[in-house]
């Protein structure tokens, strides 16, 4: 289980600094903070529930980034 | 003396396994059965392991911990049903879920509720109806997926009497690695019929309980009920097919796309 945490982590991790060296226009920024809030919320769901499948992280990533878009980001 | 019992036992598991599994294609076996999802953990220890969980969100953490309690919450509420007859099985989520409710999307997502696993023993074939960014697809899955290792370790479950088994599900990851979970499942040969929930099976009995890797959510069956008459199944109309593989590959695309944001 600690391995499995552990590769999910270092896959997260490498997303995120990813994310950190993006340059962005204004006009990305909105976007790149639901990235970011999504790859967080990711983490912490691998975390909890193990690595996923193709499949599901697909399917959770989208109806998270879904959620931040629709409700997270307006303000 | 009592390696010769083991083995004894152990061959007694096979003999009758062997026995029930090849009169199930002369009968008329059909039923539907309810699986419901369960903890084996409290809600405490759940928090607990939230909270561990989620150190790296922050301010977002509270966040997070509500968001997982309330999809924990209507996991345990979900009905799936298993209808079967002698030579195909079909598997769904019950509830009408709506669209528009975050825990309830993420709910389903995290227990493959989406999709619905249809079998066919004539045709050898296991199809796995999904919907992917608006698409209905028929995702044509590989037909032997297990191979099962059967113990002579029993329990009753309801009035029947089941037999632990154990098998190796090799899974693709969100990159495209390969992972791997160990299944233990408990089937009964009471009821012959080699099908169980979210398209694993293919035991000589039916599942009747199932957990996956070292997950605290197992499934189980809540209600079973036997039918006199064949039931009539089939994959519900539609769809656009396509192989496992492929489809594999598409979300594997999507997934690395999006982390390279």
């Amino acid at each position: 289980m600690k391995k499995l945490i552990l590769i999910c982590a270092i896959s997260l991790a490498g997303i995120v600094s990813v994310n950190a060296n993006t340059s962005n226009t204004p006009d990305d920024l909105v976007r790149i903070d639901c990235d970011s809030w999504v790859d967080g919320f990711m983490l912490a769901y691998e975390n909890f529930n193990g690595c996923q499948s193709a499949e599901n992280y697909n399917n959770v990533y989208s109806n998270m980034m879904d959620y931040c878009t629709e409700n997270l980001n307006e303000n | 003396m009592k390696i010769f019992n083991s083995f004894l036992s152990y061959a007694l598991v096979i003999v009758c396994c062997t026995v029930h599994y090849h009169t199930f294609g002369q009968q008329n076996t059909s039923g539907k059965v309810i699986y419901k999802i369960g903890f084996s953990s409290n809600t405490a220890e759940r928090s607990t392991r939230m909270k561990e969980a989620s150190t790296n969100m922050g301010q977002e953490q509270d966040n997070f911990i509500a968001i997982m309690s309330e999809v924990n919450e209507k996991i345990e509420q979900y009905d799936f049903e298993l209808q079967f007859n002698s030579s195909s099985s079909l598997y769904r989520l019950r509830n009408e879920v709506t669209g528009d409710n975050l825990s309830d999307q993420l709910a389903i997502s995290t227990v493959g509720g989406n999709t619905i696993y249809f079998k066919d023993l004539k045709q050898r074939s296991r199809i796995e109806q999904r919907r992917y960014s608006g698409q209905l697809l028929n995702v044509i899955m590989e037909y032997d997926r297990f191979d099962w290792t059967i113990t002579p370790e029993s329990k009753m479950i309801d009035q029947y009497l089941c037999y632990k088994a154990k098998a190796t599900m090799v899974f693709t990851g969100k990159f495209g690695e390969e992972l791997s979970n160990q299944i233990t499942a408990w089937f009964t040969t009471s009821i012959p019929a080699p099908y169980g929930p979210q398209g694993i099976d293919g035991l000589p009995g039916l599942i009747l309980e199932l957990s996956i890797g070292e997950s605290d959510r197992y499934i189980y069956a809540s209600k079973i009920t036997l039918l006199p008459s064949s039931l009539e199944i089939k994959l519900p109309k539609g769809g656009k097919d396509i192989p496992h593989e492929e489809y594999q590959k598409i979300l594997v695309q999507e997934n690395i796309r999006r982390a390279k944001y």
